[in-house]
């Protein structure tokens, strides 16, 4: 406490410093205004009548009391990392944070000193007072947006507390950056746990147990579930083989997900069967002029004795993995059009597999390899001037 | 006038009319009266994974079907067909699949009001006022409880923007329930020490940004 209240007391030194602008001198004048019990207010009359109309007129043009928001926020975020880092750099956090809540008091102290200097001189007017009055409303915005996150600066509220003290009552409540959730110290071990017991604190205190209860959700976070776009994609075969391991650990847990997949399952047994009865009911005589689709471009075709895996995505090709029953492909599926040319080596030093082109793009047949015991291949990809070297397994 | 086409012409003439912006209602409409039978099969089906339904949520679901086809359906046929033709099948199948995604959507997020007492005043009318008070209630706590989890991935979502690496560590451990730091640490490539320390992170800031879109979200209310 001794430390921050020499520290003010030298801020009278401003006061008749001749390199002082009017800024320094409003906002030391401010400082001792609003703690005069504990400080004094000596030389602050006089300082302040030294200041001309022209002067204090200039320095209200040259405010922007808007840039003090991510100032604020940003303090915000290292009063929190003195909570959570709790390392050797938590005290380069601290200085930090309580640098950018002197910001927001500096700017309250020349406002304060600023209604002194117009009680001294008269009040500012035309131009000059409009320029005043939107220098409080903006300040004023800035605190109602604020206020309300002050539980952030929670982990410096031994200095806040050391800050608010100072202040005279009156100014206590407005300093919400001092005074705002100062005695919540024990919040800060609800954020990271959940106690066995409440301390006192916690269970008189409104703000803390609204706090506490509001946050609950994240010590019992919900479920991601699958969303429709993650079941199309399923659907599709469009799922990444990382994508599929997290469906399926999820699955495993969560029946609700675990129907929907066995509902598109069912579904796809449904459009074979609506297909079939379709196409038995039209007959051959018919069939020019149904929709009925190849066996091998029916629904379970797509998803059920075969799987595809995307091995990789660029933006001129695709490699898919897919797997049969009894086969195993790697297809290179050229995108945007562009020419691609692929190669897949089993081995170092022997020739690539013979690729076989179709309408999904380039096919090397991996079944043979796979029923002698081969696990995995190389691949190697060209499309302009992109190249893919990788190797796979399957 | 579309009887002599196959669906395949039929579906050509949609498509060839939407680009030219010419309306495709006609065309649309005589294509899909052909897949009403098996589409209405379709959900039937779902209806029963589901075990609910009913022959109104049918006639729903299959224009919902048809608004979805001719949304993105024509487009996203298009895609997959170029990209990949062996698993396009023909428009229909591609069509009963929207069918079916339509009616496994309906049926998961209505889940919940199914189970519940109906809403319908007529209906509710029949009810003991007791039971009717405990489903307002419970229709209440539902809408209070999606609020809580919509706010609560939107503070995710910015975790993930402001501290990406305590994100996934958090959604390693607790989304995708690996509740174990050995195995988050071994996934993430990181110490046991770390991966503690990150998803304590992730947990401090994902309260303090729930709370703080809490009181935006109540003070947009207000």
């Amino acid at each position: 406490m001794i430390d921050v209240l020499s520290r003010y007391s030298t801020r009278r030194t401003v006061l008749t410093a001749a390199k002082s602008s009017p800024g320094e001198v409003l906002e030391a004048a401010g400082d001792l205004l609003r703690r005069g019990s504990k400080v004094g207010t000596e030389g602050v009359e006089t300082a302040l009548r030294g200041l001309g109309r022209p002067q204090v007129e200039a320095w209200l043009k040259a405010q922007k009391p808007q840039a003090l928001q991510p100032v604020l926020l940003r303090a915000a975020e290292e009063a929190v990392e003195v909570a959570l880092d709790g390392g050797e750099e938590a005290e380069m956090w601290r200085a930090s944070a309580l640098e950018g809540l002197a910001a927001r008091d500096r700017a309250a102290s020349a406002t304060r000193a600023l209604a002194a200097w117009e009680a001294l001189h008269g009040e500012l007017q035309g131009e000059a007072a409009q320029l005043r009055d939107r220098y409080l409303s903006a300040l004023g915005t800035l605190d109602s947006s604020l206020r309300p996150r002050a539980r952030w600066f929670i982990p410096l509220n031994p200095q806040r507390r050391q800050e608010r003290d100072l202040l005279e009552p009156a100014e206590q409540d407005t300093a919400w950056w001092f005074s705002a959730r100062a005695d919540c110290d024990d919040l800060v071990a609800t954020w990271t746990g959940r106690p066995q017991t409440l301390p006192p604190h916690l269970q008189d205190c409104s703000d803390c147990r609204s706090d506490v209860a509001d946050a609950a959700l994240v010590d019992a976070p919900p479920r991601r579930h699958l969303s429709a776009d993650d079941l199309w994609r399923l659907d599709m075969g469009l799922m990444t083989a990382d994508e599929r391991t997290k469906l399926d650990a999820h699955t495993a847990r969560c029946g609700e997900c675990a129907q929907a997949v066995l509902a598109l399952e069912e579904g796809d047994e449904a459009i074979e069967e609506a297909l079939d009865m379709d196409a038995e009911e039209a007959g051959v005589g018919r069939a020019a002029r149904t929709s009925r689709a190849p066996v091998a471009h029916r629904p379970a075709a797509a998803r059920h004795p075969e799987q595809r895996e995307v091995l990789e995505e660029r933006r001129d090709f695709r490699v898919v993995l897919v797997r049969e029953r009894q086969r195993v492909r790697l297809l290179v599926q050229p995108l945007a059009g562009r020419a691609v040319t692929a190669a897949v080596f089993l081995s170092p030093g022997r020739p690539s597999l013979k690729p076989s082109h179709g309408p999904e793009g380039i096919a090397f047949d991996l079944t043979t390899a796979s029923s002698t015991g081969a696990r995995s291949a190389h691949l190697s990809v060209q499309a302009g001037n992109e190249t893919l070297e990788r190797d796979f397994s399957f | 006038m579309y009887e002599q086409l196959s669906d395949d012409e039929l579906f050509a003439e949609v498509v060839r009319r939407r680009s030219a912006g010419e309306p495709v209602g006609a065309p649309l409409g005589s294509l899909v009266d052909r897949w009403a039978r098996p589409a209405r099969y379709v959900i039937s089906k779902i209806q029963a994974s589901y075990g609910r339904g009913s022959p109104a949520d049918a006639d729903e679901l299959f224009q919902d079907a048809v608004g979805k086809f001719l949304d993105r359906g024509l487009d996203q046929f298009r895609g997959v067909s170029e990209q990949m033709p062996g698993r396009s099948a023909s428009p229909k199948t591609f069509f009963l699949r929207i069918v079916k995604h339509v009616a496994i959507d309906f049926y998961r997020r209505h889940r919940e009001e199914l189970a519940a007492p109906p809403s319908d005043p007529d209906d509710a009318m029949e009810e003991p006022p007791s039971e009717v008070a405990r489903a307002v209630e419970a229709g209440k706590r539902r809408e209070e409880r999606a609020e809580a989890q919509e706010l609560y991935w939107s503070a995710f979502a910015r975790l993930q923007q402001e501290h990406p690496k305590e994100a996934s560590a958090w959604e390693l451990y607790h989304h995708e329930d690996v509740e174990d730091h050995e195995e988050c640490a071994r996934r993430l490539n990181i110490s046991v020490v770390n991966s503690y320390k990150r998803v304590s992170r992730a947990q401090a800031y994902l309260k303090l940004y729930l709370l703080d879109l809490q009181r935006e979200s109540h003070g947009e209310e207000a």
